[in-house]
């Protein structure tokens, strides 16, 4: 049997013969504006060079990613996902190379202050993350923050919560008037991360949230103030702060309820600045999410790193095209596309929203107060973390339900 | 030449006939028996696809066991065999049962509407439903439509509704496929046996419960176990419709397996549990096979 | 009314009650794929008017020439090399006689009932180490694996229902095995064969977990497969675009089922009964 494999192998080895001067890109479709950009301009400034991109929807990504970079011809470049759920799986497995090389050659490093690349950075054999080598890279910053609908919160008499107390009392104002405090797409499951991510930051010290993150199984999840900041979540699903559907209604469809007028706040990404943007125009505002004893709160990192596969023919060409992405003069085509460039946090705003986008960032930035995503902890957390705050949302785990599968995912 | 072959072999070694045999042998054991050993063998072990498989013995299945989020799963599957199998074949009969001695013109058009779901991939099925479930969706306005704002809900986002309708999309997959079977069944049944009953004073509820269930007995076994498998395994309906969710509520073990095995890297979690199915599976099999022997 | 009318107008109520409710998803995507793109419909309206523009849209958008292409190459692929190897083999166990057929056939039972959900993990690294993953072989070489139980079932069944005169003749003049079938029993097998074609036809095209977990390459896709990424992915989100690419899925098979709905019909509901 073995002998018939091996000539039908030999018959298909001509398809697997890829050609050096041909670039496969697997990316999540939230980057296509970003990529079509990109690619015109690659293929234009590298004459003979054809870069074919690919898309996958957020679910589809996060469910094949693993299988699609684990195939015997896998792209050459692709999004992964940090964290331990896909990152560390990519690297312990040898599924993606170190960047090392080419972030020395081409100078990454000196784009960003220290320590800010610490998520990309792992042990070489993937079981240890925040130190060791640069195994990915993204030019693009994205924070969790607070969109509103300006209108709504002018006609209820509400301004711009200062600390989670009024934020609170707003969801309740919105409620009793008869709107729906908060749009959220929890049918997706991961939307309900970034509540999660507000919420809990409004509470628990900031370091401590990316200690965990980044060491699950030596750092407690239980303590005092993250249980109260998942009480404080229960409660808020239990007043209907949500609405009573969330979990049958898909991210993008909340979105679009949101910039319909449906829903007074939106507890989101700042990848959705660009569609509020045109969606709403000046009827929209955000800022970051206030945390409770002051300051405030934000989820958020860089957006999701590109990889370079280990098997790869051509990794020097995937590493320049990476180069192109983090140029000066690719940032205005991010600027133009609605992403936020990590690299220089002195840009222009194009429009209000931007701005004030941009404030709430800074804020973030100056607090030090991003806590990334719960997701990344550990290889489980995504299922195990979108499944428990689901159960939060629908009301079918308590909070103290809800910390216990945590931890015991944590040292999973 | 009293037996029904057309060739015997002459003498012991003649080993000719076996070459019939074997090329869908060799595609049945390469791709279907050696893929189900290794599983078998896989599930004795701890192995993320890529490095060493480690020996762990009977770890992974008493970690599945204890797993509450495994052993739900399964309840999930018990539950969505109610809506695959017991409700259409209790539709399927009871219809069956009135259609006895009437001749319906239009049948043949009728068979192919009913039939219809059975030919349809389960992801344009589910894509269907999925819209119909929506919180905008046909169900929802037409129940808004006849002021029943009250229930509309997003069926699919709850926790209570979510498992039963995606149950009832089994129900609408199957309905059709047990009703022709039956109908088809009831008359093979010699009418013969009707009039007896007639002359015994037997009412139309003794007369389904002593003529036409017995007779139907084969059609029951081949819905029983068609329907029951389906139910059990069912990944890509679930697939796309909640993917397991919300919470784990919608959960299967087939979706587990997916889940663990390409997504977790837990290649030896995800096989035991394959063949904690594939034995779900035959033992279900087997009794729906016994129950039905023993009756005759 | 008389009895007899009384029966027919409930038997035609609950005919055309069932119908209905088959009939109802149908049309409901449907009108959805039919209505004005980008206009939402609520789903309990008969749409204003007929639009083809997310048909064309999916379309382009979705890949589907390929997909659609992809999922005849392997549907041809198993149901031909199905065909070849069960015919072959259900003649043997019902014509020929073999010694040690009863467990042998036991074998095939395990087939019949196995879920393959639980042996795809096997088959995706079997299939990956062979460098075989991410092509037609992965998709076409399990499947004839797994059609093959059924179907020669299927077919054992049909050469049993031949009467042994037909090939007695041939016998006396010492025909071989081999002529016998191709010469005389192939050709009363062509209505069963076709049947078959048809079923396997129908699964082939329909079967999604495999290509799930075997195909990366987007140009590779079934169009099941296909499908589902584009309902997934959210820049195509519009349900009523989502609704014409299912469409366009189904549509080979409903074709066939238009013409042939009667091979569908009474191939699996008398095939499950010969089992």
């Amino acid at each position: 049997m073995k002998k018939i494999f091996l000539i039908i192998t030999a018959m298909l080895a001509f398809s697997f013969a890829s050609k050096a001067d041909n670039l496969r890109i697997l990316a999540e479709a939230g980057d296509e504006a970003t990529l079509t950009a990109a690619i015109a301009q690659f293929e234009e400034a590298n004459p003979g060079v054809t870069v074919e991109a690919s898309y996958l929807g957020w679910d589809d990504f996060m469910s094949t990613i693993k299988l699609k970079m684990a195939d015997n011809n896998p792209p050459d470049l692709a999004h992964g996902n940090q964290g331990f759920t896909v990152d560390g799986t990519l690297i312990q497995n040898g599924l993606v190379i170190s960047l090392e090389k080419y972030a020395d050659a081409y100078g990454w490093k000196n784009l960003f202050a220290d320590g800010a690349l610490a998520e990309f950075m792992w042990s070489d054999d993937g079981t240890t993350w925040g130190s060791g080598n640069l195994y990915g890279i993204s030019p693009v910053a994205e924070d969790v923050i607070v969109y509103y609908n300006k209108d709504k919160l002018t006609s209820l008499g509400l301004s711009v919560p200062s600390n989670f107390a009024e934020f609170e009392n707003a969801l309740q104002v919105s409620k009793d008037a008869g709107e729906l405090p908060i749009a959220l797409g929890g049918a997706d499951g991961w939307p309900i991360i970034h509540v999660w991510g507000l919420v809990e930051g409004a509470f628990v010290d900031p370091n401590q949230t990316r200690s965990w993150i980044f060491n699950a199984k030596n750092t407690d999840f239980i303590t005092d103030d993250r249980m109260k900041a998942a009480e404080k979540l229960a409660d808020m699903a239990s007043a209907g702060y949500f609405g009573s559907d969330s979990l049958g209604i898909g991210y993008d469809d909340a979105n679009a309820m949101f910039m319909n007028g449906q829903g007074v706040f939106n507890l989101t990404g700042t990848w959705m600045t660009a569609d509020f943007n045109s969606g709403m125009g000046d009827n929209v505002g955000a800022f970051a999410m206030p945390r409770a004893s002051g300051g405030v709160a934000g989820g958020g990192s860089f957006a999701l790193p590109w990889h370079i596969s280990s098997k790869s023919a051509n990794p020097a060409l995937a590493a320049k095209f990476i180069n192109h992405l983090l140029s000066n003069e690719f940032i205005d085509d991010l600027m133009g596309v609605g992403r936020v460039p990590a690299q220089s946090p002195t840009i222009d705003p194009t429009s209000n929203l931007q701005a004030e986008v941009i404030a709430a960032s800074n804020a973030l930035v100056g607090a030090n107060a991003k806590t990334f995503y719960t997701d990344w902890a550990t290889p489980g957390m995504y299922d195990t973390v979108t499944q428990e705050l689901q159960k939060v949302i629908g009301g079918a785990a308590s909070a103290q339900e809800f910390m216990d599968a945590m931890a015991a995912e944590s040292v999973n | 030449m009293s037996t029904k072959y057309i060739y015997r072999p002459q003498n012991k070694i003649d080993y000719s006939s076996y070459l019939y045999l074997i090329p869908a042998f060799i595609f049945y054991l390469v791709f279907v028996f050696f893929p189900l050993a290794d599983t078998f063998y896989n599930s004795f072990t701890e192995w993320n696809g890529i490095s060493e498989k480690k020996w762990v013995g009977l770890e992974q299945y008493a970690k599945n066991i204890q797993n509450k989020k495994i052993t739900s799963s399964i309840k999930h599957s018990f539950i969505l065999i109610i809506f695959y199998s017991i409700l259409p074949i209790i539709i399927g009969l009871l219809i069956a049962g009135l259609m006895i001695r009437v001749k319906v013109h239009g049948m043949s058009t009728y068979r192919a509407i009913l039939f219809l779901p059975q030919i349809l991939s389960m992801i344009v099925v589910g894509i269907a439903w999925r819209w119909i479930y929506a919180p905008k969706g046909p169900l929802n306005s037409g129940l808004d439509f006849f002021g029943l704002e009250e229930v509309s809900r997003a069926w699919l986002g709850s926790f209570d509704y979510a498992l039963p309708f995606v149950g009832l999309i089994g129900t609408w997959v199957m309905f059709g496929f047990t009703m022709i079977l039956f109908i088809a069944g009831v008359q093979k049944i010699p009418t013969e046996l009707y009039d007896a009953a007639k002359v015994d004073g037997a009412g139309a509820i003794s007369e389904f419960f002593n003529v036409t269930l017995p007779n139907l007995k084969g059609e029951i076994v081949v819905a029983l176990v068609f329907t029951v498998t389906l139910a059990l395994r069912n990944f890509d309906l679930i697939y796309i419709t909640t993917g397991g969710g919300p919470g784990t509520s919608t959960m299967i073990p087939s979706m587990f397996i997916y889940k663990k095995a390409f997504q977790m890297n837990q290649v030896g979690s995800a096989s035991s549990l394959g063949i904690m199915l594939t034995l779900l599976i035959f033992t279900l099999v087997s009794i729906i096979l016994l129950i039905f022997k023993d009756k005759k | 009314m008389n009895y007899q009318n009384r029966e027919k107008v409930i038997a035609h109520s609950i005919f055309i009650i069932g119908s209905i409710v088959v009939l109802y998803p149908f049309f409901s995507i449907l009108f959805l794929a039919l209505s004005e793109p980008g206009k939402r419909i609520s789903g309990f309206t008969v749409p204003s008017g007929i639009y083809f523009d997310n048909f064309v849209k999916a379309w382009t958008d979705g890949g589907f020439s390929n997909g659609i292409f992809n999922s005849f190459v392997v549907v041809f692929g198993v149901v031909s090399v199905t065909i070849f190897c069960s015919t072959l083999a259900a003649y043997a166990f019902e014509k020929l006689d073999i010694f040690g057929v009863t467990p042998l056939f036991a074998l095939l039972l395990v087939g019949l009932v196995l879920p393959y959900e639980s042996i795809v993990i096997s088959l995706y690294y079997t299939m990956k180490s062979y460098n075989l993953s991410n092509t037609y072989w992965s998709l076409i070489l399990p499947q004839i694996g797994l059609s093959i139980p059924f179907s020669i079932f299927w077919l054992r069944a049909s050469f049993k229902a031949i009467p042994k005169s037909l090939s007695e003749a041939a016998m006396i003049e010492g025909a071989g095995r081999f002529t016998i079938l191709i010469k005389i029993l192939i050709p009363q097998m062509i209505p069963a064969i076709l049947t078959l074609t048809v079923l396997l036809f129908m699964w082939t095209w329909n079967e999604f977990l495999l290509a799930l977990i075997m195909i990366q390459d987007a140009d590779m896709r079934t169009a099941p497969l296909a499908l589902s990424y584009f309902a997934g992915n959210k820049r195509y989100g519009d349900p009523a675009i989502t609704a014409a690419a299912a469409i366009w899925v189904a549509l080979p098979v409903l074709i066939m089922y238009v013409f042939l709905q009667r091979r569908f019909i009474s191939g699996m509901v008398t095939g499950a009964v010969k089992e």
